[in-house]
């Protein structure tokens, strides 16, 4: 199915490195200065979308992130990654605080009818609220079938077998594309953006409204 | 970032003795004084007593201070310090100014010149100095002759516009040396004259007299001297002559727009990434290589490529973007540094900087992805410091299409893994005029495919194990003379530029070696428990944590200083680039040799990998021009430019009433600065209110730094190049000076935007302007008064002399066998 095109979720969150501080008022976390990158889990959904590229198996690869405008930022390494294309959901600072699992479950739903894709990738969960629930939700929301914490993913025309971690081990699943999948640690090793790379994807990422 | 330990900026420095053996005073004289109008030295006696005799009235009731006898316009008359090239015309050539003073060269200046030919004086005395230029010269510079700087304080009274008196509250009251008696004589016959000249500038009604009041107030502009120099922003070159030149060092620049900013932020993540990750530098150090997955990694990353153009397939950064990244590999392994910084820095830079399109084309895009390394081959065995005196030959063909390369290259990085190579030969030119055939030096581009090159084991070495160090021998190589760099001949200004441009660099990638290497001794000093406490809480591992600290704040503001200015265009900082990597290596030894010490025995065994870095470091202070070369380079450099000045002061002598602000307004400076009032320079609207203590110090010190250099030259004059001990100390309290100013910026910056590191930065900036001042004035007195120095340095020569005669110690074991 040379003809795929692979919606993926990036979300950007604070750097897994940074040393996270509460806020004085106890509202929240400081984001203020802090660094932000990939939610790594959406860094490897990322790889295996270019790699199924790569392979010939997919057509396209469109990134997607809801949130303010620094998005851009993530939405960019993914083209730096290899994505073909990025759509940022712009949702302004204080509405982003509120965006939860659900509304955004209901954006990629939307937009993987808009954009008519095969496959939705999707990190396992994010790194910051580790909800854990946003793939589960937009499988619902569009009625496909899902194969959640990947470990492993092979294609095969429209059949998708998913090797998933379990509790007790691993679980094989045949699923029917149109299909939503989200990605465990060790599905694959992401790749680095290069610097080349980086550079051509700010050359490609002009924004225009959707 | 070569191992050729060799530095061209010593060419300059040798240069100076290979002159000085080939010129033949006379002869030279009689041959340049027309064609090559220099500004040879003035006798006073000469062209002096007419003048003094054109007026009688004594202007010391009117101006009594005129009278001390230290208000002196330095003998200029004695002075013999040479202009090259700079002569009339008043114009220097591109990447001329690195490489041509050579004050010993061409004529031995006669001290009594009585034999000299009148004319020959005449054709000096009618100079470049248009009387023209006279009024808007004394009216205060509105006419901006002084290249309009804007929002510069420069020279006397801050460039404030006539009419306005100094506000004294502001000016330092220490009183600074008093000049030396020897030259009194002659110095009060200049004093005398000076004023006299301004009364004659009155009777001619040619200035009123507020503003001949004025005078000594305002900014001196000069007509005379070379105006590239003249016209420099940069502030090393200002300080030696006494100026605040504060152009390119206020505000802190900051060159990078909003779309650069966020594009490095992107490129910082992955390369933070790349070396935290992948990159192994115990392991490199181990293997004494690079392992081979992390180079393929750092070729697709892009890394050899930072600063290619994004056309030729590279990433095509500036410099304060290449800034950036270098620190992060500096952070993490400097033997990566090495590997990457000898191609890209060195490698080919000559490439970037100087090549055609053809070679552009042709090259660079497999350099930048890593697929060729390259490497700069400029030391020899016999050639190290005295680059000039290299052996490695060229010779051209009889079709004119080839050179043959002959010779050997010792101590290049890369030079086992490149394929193309940066090679400076030398090559017989011939003077067109002279028909006389000379060997000069010339820049080649040299592909190992060429045949003949070949290379020598890697090197077993201290530090820096992961980079490749080989000798690389070029046996009759065929180098086709499209792939001369730059121009026949012209080989030594392309690897001066090649070393100056690269500069920064080090000093960046070492601001982020010592970032990591605080942040390990931090993490001890945090932790570790001795009696009963935390050992950050006694004061001496506080005052080390301290100083570290400042340290690293020097030379990151350094570096990202140079680089700014780099990025803006400027051409001139050379100096300021020689300094960043003087202080940078010097400061990333101290910082890590005290992580060391923190740490105690931990620090010394090979785990927590500090003892790596100090190994690494050591090389530093080494390579691309040793610590000692470039601190003659920063000293006479600067008394070069002092050197221009006062000759050009000299000629104006000669035609004071062409040149009458000119001397007065020196006059004035000098004044001021002898009797301890003070220039009237000040910091003062460009430092941020809180460090204007700071910048007291540091316009102090620059004040005593200036007359020390000054005097020095007076006494010593071109013969200064020989005076090493004193070279030594003018460049260490340049250094300091350089960096006083730099940190005052930074810091100055950051409180007036409110960064949230600004008090911190305040106290900084602070401890480093209060050590560094007194560290200035300490040598500044000594230099000056000490009657004890002469000795001191009589006793270094004598000890080392006696040294080298025993072979090594010179006394007995005191149990006497």
């Amino acid at each position: 199915m040379a003809d795929l095109r692979v919606l993926v979720g990036v979300k950007r969150v604070i750097d897994f490195a940074v040393k996270i501080r509460v806020k004085p008022d106890k509202s929240g976390v400081v984001t203020d200065g802090v660094k932000h990158s990939m939610n790594p889990f959406c860094e490897i959904a990322v790889e295996e979308a270019v790699r199924l590229k790569e392979k010939k198996l997919a057509k396209e690869v469109i990134a997607v992130s809801c949130g303010p405008l620094q998005c851009q930022e993530t939405i960019r390494t993914a083209l730096a990654m290899g994505a073909d294309r990025g759509i940022h959901v712009e949702v302004s600072e204080a509405e982003a605080q509120r965006l939860g699992p659900l509304q955004v479950s209901r954006l990629l739903s939307a937009l993987a009818q808009k954009e008519k894709v095969g496959l939705v990738l999707l990190g396992k969960q994010a790194i910051d609220d580790d909800c854990n629930q946003t793939g589960q939700m937009t499988a619902a929301m569009l009625d496909w079938p899902q194969g959640t914490f990947a470990s492993k993913l092979a294609l095969e025309g429209d059949k998708l077998t998913v090797e998933r971690e379990i509790d007790g081990g691993l679980e094989t699943i045949r699923l029917k594309l149109p299909a939503v999948v989200t990605t465990d640690l060790r599905l694959n090793e992401p790749r680095y953006a290069t610097l080349p790379n980086i550079m051509v994807s700010w050359a490609r990422a002009r924004p225009k409204p959707f | 970032m070569c191992m050729c330990l060799s530095v061209c900026l010593s060419w300059m420095y040798m240069g100076l003795f290979q002159d000085k053996r080939l010129s033949k005073p006379s002869d030279q004289l009689s041959q340049t004084r027309f064609t090559k109008p220099r500004l040879t030295l003035l006798i006073a006696k000469q062209l002096g007593s007419p003048l003094f005799s054109l007026t009688s009235i004594p202007l010391f009731s009117f101006f009594p201070f005129l009278q001390t006898p230290f208000l002196s316009i330095p003998s200029y008359p004695l002075l013999s310090l040479r202009d090259i090239d700079t002569g009339l015309d008043g114009k220097l050539r591109e990447g001329d100014q690195e490489v041509c003073w050579n004050p010993v060269s061409g004529a031995e200046p006669k001290r009594n010149g009585g034999e000299r030919p009148k004319n020959h004086i005449s054709q000096h005395a009618v100079g470049a100095t248009s009387p023209t230029y006279l009024p808007r010269c004394i009216m205060g510079d509105e006419s901006g002759v002084g290249q309009g700087r804007v929002g510069q304080i420069n020279v006397v009274g801050g460039g404030r516009r006539s009419g306005r008196s100094e506000s004294r509250e502001e000016v330092p009251l220490a009183s600074t040396g008093q000049a030396g008696g020897t030259k009194q004589e002659i110095e009060m016959q200049v004093s005398r004259m000076v004023p006299k000249v301004g009364l004659q500038l009155l009777k001619q009604g040619k200035v009123s007299p507020q503003s001949y009041g004025s005078l000594l107030g305002m900014r001196a502009t000069r007509n005379y001297a070379n105006e590239a120099m003249e016209g420099s922003k940069s502030f090393a070159v200002g300080m030696f002559k006494g100026q605040l030149t504060t152009d390119q060092v206020f505000p802190y620049p900051s060159v990078l727009n909003e779309e650069q900013m966020q594009f490095l932020k992107e490129l910082v993540g992955p390369v933070s990434r790349f070396f935290e990750e992948v990159n192994d530098p115990a392991k490199n150090d181990s293997l004494e290589k690079v392992e081979d997955s992390t180079m393929q990694g750092l070729k697709e990353l892009g890394a050899f490529g930072l600063q290619v153009p994004s056309e030729l397939g590279g990433v095509g950064l500036c410099n304060t973007q290449y800034a950036r990244l270098v620190e992060i590999v500096g952070m993490h392994d400097l033997g990566v540094g090495i590997t990457l910084g000898a191609h890209q820095s060195i490698g080919f830079k000559g490439i970037l900087l100087f090549g055609s399109d053809a070679q552009k084309k042709k090259y660079l895009p497999k350099l930048a992805s890593g697929e060729n390394l390259a490497a700069f081959c400029l030391t020899e065995p016999s050639s190290g410091s005295d680059a000039a005196s290299i052996r490695t030959t060229a010779v051209p063909s009889s079709c004119g299409k080839y050179y043959t390369l002959n010779g050997s290259k010792i101590w290049i990085s890369n030079g086992g893994l490149a394929e193309i190579f940066t090679v400076f030969a030398k090559t017989p030119i011939k003077d067109e005029s002279s028909g006389a055939v000379k060997e000069k030096i010339t820049a080649f581009v040299v592909e190992r495919s060429f045949g003949g090159v070949t290379n020598g084991p890697g090197e077993k070495k201290m530090g820096i194990k992961a980079s490749n160090t080989a000798e690389v021998f070029f046996d009759g190589v065929k180098v086709p003379a499209e792939n001369v760099l730059g121009e026949v001949g012209g080989g030594f200004k392309v690897a001066m530029h090649i070393l100056n441009n690269g500069r920064f660099g080090m000093a960046a990638a070492l601001a982020g070696t010592m970032k990591s290497i605080i942040a390990k001794a931090v993490d001890h000093a945090a932790n570790r428990v001795q009696f009963g406490d935390k050992i950050y809480n006694f004061g001496l591992i506080q005052e080390k944590l301290a100083r570290m600290a400042v340290l690293q704040y020097v030379t990151e503001s350094m570096a990202y200083m140079v680089s700014s200015n780099m990025d803006q265009g400027s051409k001139d900082f050379q100096i300021e680039a020689a300094i960043s990597k003087i202080f940078g290596s010097e400061a990333a030894w101290t910082v890590t040799d005290e992580c060391i010490q923190i740490m105690g025995g931990m620090g010394f065994m090979k785990e927590p990998g500090v003892e790596r870095v100090l190994r690494d470091l050591r090389i530093f202070r080494i390579f691309e021009g040793t610590n000692d070369i470039l601190r003659l380079f920063v000293a006479l450099q600067g008394c070069m430019d002092k050197g221009k000045e006062l000759t050009g002061l000299g000629k104006a002598l000669k035609n004071p009433f062409g040149n009458a602000g000119l001397l007065l307004g020196e006059a004035g400076k000098q004044f001021r600065r002898r009797t301890g009032i003070g220039s009237g320079l000040s910091l003062s609207g460009v430092v941020h209110p809180e460090l204007s203590q700071s910048g007291k110090l540091a316009v102090g010190a620059l004040e005593q730094f200036a007359t020390v250099v000054e005097a020095k030259l007076i006494k010593y004059k071109k013969g200064i190049v020989d005076e090493q001990f004193l070279l030594h100390r003018l460049a260490d309290c340049a250094i300091d000076l350089y960096a006083m100013v730099v940190v005052l910026s930074r810091a100055s910056r950051s409180l007036s935007e409110g960064h949230s590191t600004a008090q911190h930065e305040k106290m900084l900036c602070d401890t480093w302007c209060i050590e560094a001042a007194a560290r200035i004035q300490e040598t500044i007195a000594s230099l000056q008064s000490d009657p004890q120095q002469p000795q001191l340095f009589r006793n270094f020569k004598g000890i080392s002399q006696a040294m080298v005669e025993k072979g090594g110690v010179v006394t007995n074991n005191p149990l006497g066998f």
